[in-house]
């Protein structure tokens, strides 16, 4: 009986519709080109002392079916109490690899980022939304197959904040570190699509890690996430990011994240 | 004689013009979830000469209704669902013909368009006809090298046409559709 069951839920599961629009992490494919799509996050975590908060506003574009770039900025309370503007950062990938067949797909894509942070550097996580300066290259996996999607990342960063460079500070912080991702999405609902009005609802599980290579630091988060689709063309997600292991300094190690984005298509470039 | 070649290029212009796209169901891949499946038919609604698209979103198949006097442009229906970031993995067209004689390795003018039936065998076609195009972009990889096999004519891997039927009147950079009847 229990075979029986695993059986379905997997027949199930490698049937039409799946989700490869990950909470926490980028998947290989892109935008639509000529789309636009502005997003709102906020992550939040109740400690003893206060609420940390941080808020990203974020404009996503496709240019083209290869090439997409967001552009950021982040506000928080951390470490200061009071809300600050903290950063601005930019982002771009390139989809170099499609295998396209019916409901499923291989695709591979190199992205780079780039940020720019007021903060001085306090703590160890070399983290480009909000809390560093510097840039980042990598390569993302994704594997489409039914209603599940998986993904992979691996990335470098090299932070180049300028205590970085001030010999006199001694700054006892990394600056570089490698940086990787597996991403797990499923599709629940609907169970028959029949309309891109009806409500989508996708599950997520990824797991977000970090090593620093020049003072050596680490940390292993997991981030379960829930994420509802409505008209096919709005995003609402939640979720819950903490971390299972690791020996960082950071500002935020767990948390709560709600983002919303919309999409509009047909907007930007040839029409 | 001059007469019989007249008569002969009429009746050959005349069936030609007969021969019309009626109807176009393409099926999409590389995706399953209903944004990615609206972003494709946004973007095949906004083509010029697409009047309405009927989507079937579980079997990722779109169906196109055509405006009645516009050209259609069977590459521009593709480049739409790829700069949409997916791909073509079957297209069919449903055309009214009039006496069409599917010769191998013959290129039949339909709406204004070349095709080249792979897998013709000289039969007569009246009425309303089906074929599925089978060109690189048009089908998976592996369909293209199953197809793509049945005639040794170049224009099958490039799309275009080769000097071998340039000749005829046509010219040399002339889009050519391979398809199965």
């Amino acid at each position: 009986m229990k075979r029986l069951m695993l059986l379905l839920a997997l027949g199930w599961c490698l049937s039409a519709g799946a989700q490869e629009l990950y909470v926490y992490s980028e998947p290989a494919s892109n935008m639509p080109a000529h789309s636009l799509t502005p997003k709102l996050t906020t992550l939040l975590d109740r400690t003893d002392r206060r609420t940390n908060q941080r808020y990203m506003a974020e404009l996503m574009a496709g240019l083209s079916r290869r090439l997409m770039v967001h552009v950021g900025t982040s506000f928080s309370n951390m470490p200061a109490g009071s809300l600050r503007w903290e950063s601005v950062y930019a982002y771009s990938k390139y989809r170099f690899l499609s295998n396209d067949d019916v409901h499923r797909h291989f695709r591979m894509a190199a992205f780079a980022e780039a940020a720019y942070s007021r903060k001085t550097v306090q703590t160890d996580e070399v983290n480009f939304q909000g809390e560093r300066s510097g840039v980042q290259l990598g390569v993302i996996a994704t594997q489409l197959l039914g209603r599940m999607a998986l993904s992979a990342t691996v990335s470098h960063s090299q932070a180049l904040d300028a205590e970085r460079f001030d010999h006199n500070a001694a700054s006892p912080y990394p600056y570089q570190s490698l940086n990787y991702s597996l991403s797990g999405g499923l599709l629940v609902l609907p169970f028959n699509y029949t309309s891109y009005r009806q409500l989508n609802l996708n599950i997520y599980l990824e797991l977000l890690g970090q090593r620093t290579l020049d003072r050596k630091t680490s940390y292993t988060d997991l981030a379960p996430s829930i994420q509802f689709l409505f008209n096919s063309n709005s995003k609402l997600n939640l979720g819950y990011r903490f971390e299972v292991s690791g020996n960082q300094l950071r500002n935020m190690n767990r948390g709560f994240l709600l983002s919303f984005e919309h999409s509009f298509f047909n907007v930007i470039g040839k029409k | 004689m001059k007469n019989i070649i007249m008569t002969a290029l009429v009746l050959l212009l005349a069936a030609s013009l007969r021969a019309q796209i009626t109807g176009v169901s393409l099926k999409a891949g590389g995706l399953t979830c209903s944004m990615c499946s609206k972003a494709v038919w946004n973007a095949l609604q906004k083509v010029p000469f697409v009047a309405k698209v009927d989507v079937d979103i579980k079997s990722q198949q779109y169906n196109i209704v055509f405006k009645d006097t516009a050209a259609i442009d069977l590459d521009a229906l593709q480049k739409a669902v790829q700069d949409a970031g997916f791909s073509v993995v079957a297209l069919s067209v449903t055309a009214q013909v009039h006496d069409l004689a599917a010769q191998k390795d013959q290129h039949l003018l339909i709406s204004h368009q070349y095709f080249h039936f792979l897998n013709a065998t000289g039969q007569q076609l009246d009425g309303t006809i089906h074929f599925t195009v089978v060109d690189r972009t048009f089908t998976s990889a592996r369909n293209y090298k199953k197809y793509s096999s049945l005639s040794s004519m170049s224009c099958v891997q490039t799309g275009k046409i080769a000097a071998c039927c340039a000749k005829k009147g046509l010219a040399g950079q002339t889009r050519i559709y391979h398809a199965i009847i």
